[in-house]
């Protein structure tokens, strides 16, 4: 349970400093990809269960195989989409239609005509964009969380990068 | 019309700009975590209208780090105690615990208690958790317990934080007339109630019937991937003469199968269906359903694992 007090003999408390140490750095990546993933949710919501969930699975990681930050993001990624599904089949439930999305004006300066294209990608489509261009991933990092090779990411980028042209089509004269 | 080039450029540019944005979104000053105050990291959540006491990505850190909460208490025995289930007139674990009183104050608190061996799940009546613990027969000792850090206004926001201040470290506890008593040395006392049996453990009877899948999982290695598929209309029923069938709107898997202990062996699965039609969730999970995999139950979810992949399942009332 919660408390605010820990002496320094707790091992738990010890567990719990080396867990933020580890984690800190990879905070904002997680947010920033949980809010491109999952725009109607709580981004915080979402980081929180993909932090507790990395706790838990926190043995699982291996070092060899990859970063931290790529093993906290890929476990952002399930989350995110978890949340985003979440409010999928509650729009379809109650038939929401009049609520148009959120994430094309939410930020100032936005490409909205580029956002609401980006929400049609298909899900790696807009995971791979996601990741690479808003995120600020590299494509091995990408790679990484996606859990295939870097010329697989290439190539989903540049498919989703066709899909985005024909959506936008030619008024596309951004 | 664009060309490839001028859609990377025009995505960078959105993107550098979107990340602009939102470099510094309220509430997260440095993201360096390590020479934080753990002690401050995991504070009692502030009681806040929104329900919620995340605010931005520091708050979010907070959660996480409320991780390993219930502290093993300094000097305690490291030997560890001989294993207990049960005290006086009964058992503490494998029983879905509900909170009766907080110090003789009777109340709907809205929070459980459930312990599996080493393995507890807890709910403060605000919050819900699970990690590990060590039972005895006469103490629990909670260990390594993940909880979400939500904050609730109101009654509900002072009883989980009184039962919050109880489950911590290590508590004494008996179990007679199917009430749990649970005491914290100088903080204070719960009662709980047992729930109404639920499925629990890893009783091979407690297989059957019908689950629904509400989620597929595959962990390999660093990466990790999943469906929520809370609504996939994939059940699998298992019979108690040892046949099991997973069905979708299109396909099937069948076959039979035997269990014991937490292994469950799956044999001469077969699919099948019309052939044009998938499903594929049920594509996913009819790969676990053949050979040896683990399950667990627990209340009404039910997990397999085979490899890498695990399956979350729903009991079906």
């Amino acid at each position: 349970m919660r408390t605010g007090v820990r002496g320094p003999a707790d091992p738990q408390g010890t567990a719990a400093a080396e867990f933020a140490a580890w984690a800190g750095p990879s905070l904002l990546a997680m947010k920033r990809l949980a809010r491109r993933l999952a725009p109607h949710a709580d981004a915080d919501d979402v980081v929180q269960d993909a932090l507790t969930r990395a706790w838990q699975k926190r043995a699982q990681f291996d070092a060899e195989r990859g970063t931290s930050t790529t093993w906290l993001l890929a476990i952002t990624a399930d989350q995110a989409r978890a949340a985003r599904r979440t409010r999928t089949r509650r729009l379809r439930v109650v038939d929401d239609s009049a609520e148009l999305p959120e994430s094309a004006t939410t930020d100032t300066g936005t490409d909205v005509d580029l956002e609401r294209a980006i929400d049609q990608l298909a899900e790696r489509q807009r995971l791979a964009v996601n990741l690479h261009y808003f995120v600020g991933l590299s494509v091995d990092e990408a790679a990484a969380v996606m859990a295939c090779s870097p010329g697989t990411v290439k190539s989903t980028l540049f498919d989703a990068r066709a899909r985005l042209r024909t959506i936008l089509g030619g008024d596309d004269d951004h | 019309m664009t060309t490839d080039e001028q859609m990377d450029a025009r995505l960078r540019a959105a993107g550098e700009g979107w990340r602009a944005a939102s470099a510094q979104p309220p509430g997260v000053e440095a993201t360096n975590l390590a020479g934080s105050d753990v002690h401050e990291l995991i504070a009692p959540p502030a009681k806040s209208g929104r329900n919620k006491i995340l605010v931005g990505l520091s708050a979010a850190a907070v959660v996480a780090l409320g991780i390993g909460l219930a502290v093993g208490l300094a000097g305690r025995n490291s030997n560890g105690p001989k294993p207990a289930v049960a005290s006086g007139s009964g058992a503490i674990e494998q029983v879905h615990w509900q909170l009766a009183t907080i110090d003789g104050t009777a109340g709907d608190y809205g929070s459980t208690l459930f312990v599996d061996g080493d393995k507890i799940q807890l709910n403060d009546g605000c919050n819900s958790g699970s990690g590990s613990g060590t039972v005895t027969d006469s103490t629990l000792e909670f260990r390594d317990i993940a909880i979400t850090a939500m904050g609730c206004p109101g009654a509900r926001g002072e009883s989980s934080a009184r039962v919050d201040r109880i489950l911590v470290g290590t508590v004494t506890w008996s179990v007679d007339n199917g009430t749990l008593t649970v005491t914290k040395s100088g903080v204070g006392t719960l009662t709980y109630r047992a729930a109404p049996p639920e499925k629990s453990g890893t009783d091979p009877a407690l297989l059957t019937g019908t689950w629904t899948l509400t989620g597929i999982e595959h962990n390999d290695g660093n990466t990790s991937s999943g469906s929520g598929s809370t609504s996939s209309g994939v059940t699998l029923t298992f019979t108690r003469a040892g046949a099991f069938k997973l069905a979708s709107r299109c396909e099937a898997y069948e076959g039979s199968f035997t269990a014991q202990g937490r292994s469950i062996v799956f044999s001469g699965t077969h699919g099948t269906g019309p052939g044009f039609c998938t499903v594929p969730d049920a594509a996913q999970a009819g790969k676990v359903l053949g050979g040896r995999a683990r399950y667990e139950i627990v209340g009404r979810r039910l997990d397999l694992t085979q490899g890498a992949a695990t399956l979350t399942f729903t009991a079906t009332r």
